[in-house]
């Protein structure tokens, strides 16, 4: 049998992937403020940039709206393959978590 | 006047775009610049204390930025300029020591213990200017993007050297040297001979001193020590930029631009001198260093780029 890498996965890199699997598309101030403290914002970005380079996540600018040369913000989304590899992590902890009255 | 021009973070914007490599700038600075000015220039509501967590983020999302470019590109810079330097170090500190060893052989007193405690001192120069010249002579620059933080990550690790230096080996070679002098000249009718300056205080103990020194005089001094070897210690950063600026620029320019940008150097450090028989204020030397980091950055921003280094030639048809 083929032997399957299962992708390495960080603590806020799961956090983001949580969120964006279960509302939808957000900005990353939008992932800050809905984490509830456990994302930063000097760091989201870092992770968001990484996690685009892992394939999990996937990103489109916003139209402008604004000023022509003002940046457009840009909107990040999980693709099939962060929603795999974030249903596989979530099964690994499932089966490792001890189970309750041991 | 554009949203550019004056919106918020726009100075951060011209500094990251002409630091980071673009795919950098596309997948982290952009997206956090492009939140904050969102966050901020929106219609005036955001508060001062609001402006303040949104630049604070987008500093530290510079500041991680700066280390993954510096991991990614300015490796083989600084494998090419540590390689020079271990080459000219050596040359430097013999040079450095010249004085040291005429005065060692003409008064062989101890000779043994001054040669080492001014070798320990000629490290504190010798370092920042072997530095100097190891990025001056790199001759391979490319970018400001592969090389600011290549040249700011080894400057910071002289600098923390030259400390470490400065505040612990200086101190305690000066200590041998007194305690070898004493006991070669045992001279207990001196009891000045037997007592320690402030050349033999380190880290700790001036610090210690500046706290709770007596008399006030003797507080003041140690606080004035200390500031006097941070602020010197500070060298390989103001070389290392100013060494890239003029790196840049063919060699004939480079050398004229590096002379006088030394000698503007050394008259700015004099004229923040309190008094002409005096050596420059603490806050002298950090203000002329902080403005020399400056134009150093301003020159590589500002040198030509390597296709207008380039000669054009002639087509002849």
């Amino acid at each position: 049998m083929k032997s399957v890498r299962l992708p390495s996965l960080s603590a806020k890199e799961r956090i983001v992937l949580e969120l964006l699997v279960s509302s939808g598309a957000k900005y990353g101030l939008q992932l800050v403020d809905e984490s509830r403290g456990q994302l930063k914002r000097g760091t989201v970005y870092v992770t968001l940039g990484r996690m685009e380079q892992k394939g999990l996540v996937e990103s489109h600018h916003e139209p402008a709206t604004r000023d022509a040369d003002a940046l457009t913000r840009r909107m990040y989304r999980a693709t099939g393959h962060g929603r795999r590899v974030l249903d596989a992590w979530t099964m690994v902890a499932r089966t490792l978590a001890p189970e309750p009255g041991r | 006047m554009t949203n550019t021009e004056r919106g918020p973070g726009s100075r951060l914007r011209r500094f990251a775009e002409r630091t980071f490599e673009p795919q950098t700038l596309e997948r982290v600075i952009f997206p956090a610049l492009a939140d904050v000015e969102f966050e901020c220039a929106g219609d005036g509501r955001a508060s001062r204390l609001v402006r303040w967590r949104a630049y604070w983020g987008l500093l530290k999302a510079i500041a991680l930025c700066l280390l993954t470019d510096w991991s990614r590109n300015g490796r083989p810079l600084a494998e090419g300029v540590a390689t020079r330097m271990t080459v000219i170090f050596p040359i430097v500190i013999a040079v450095v020591m010249v004085p040291a060893l005429n005065a060692a052989y003409a008064k062989p007193l101890v000779p043994g213990p001054f040669l080492l405690m001014s070798l320990a001192q000629a490290f504190v120069f010798a370092l920042p200017i072997a530095f100097f010249f190891a990025v001056a002579l790199e001759r391979h620059l490319r970018s400001p993007r592969q090389l600011l933080p290549a040249v700011f990550a080894m400057a910071l690790a002289c600098t923390l050297l030259t400390m470490t230096v400065t505040l612990s080996v200086v101190p305690r070679a000066n200590q041998a040297y007194r305690q070898a002098a004493y006991e070669r000249l045992k001279a207990p009718a001196d009891p000045a001979l037997d007592s320690s300056g402030s050349g033999e205080l380190t880290f700790t103990e001036l610090v210690r001193r500046g706290r709770s020194g007596t008399p006030e005089r003797e507080r003041s001094a140690a606080r004035h020590a200390l500031g006097m070897r941070l602020a010197t210690s500070t060298l390989p950063i103001v070389l290392g930029f100013l060494a890239l600026g003029i790196a840049g620029y063919p060699w004939t320019h480079s050398l004229f631009l590096g002379m006088w940008v030394l000698m503007f150097y050394v008259a700015g450090l004099r004229a923040a001198a309190v008094s002409p028989f005096q050596g420059p204020s603490v806050r002298g030397i950090w203000v002329v260093n902080a403005v020399f980091v400056l134009v150093g950055l301003s020159m590589v921003w500002s040198r030509p780029s390597a296709a207008d280094a380039e000669p054009k030639g002639y087509i002849i048809s």
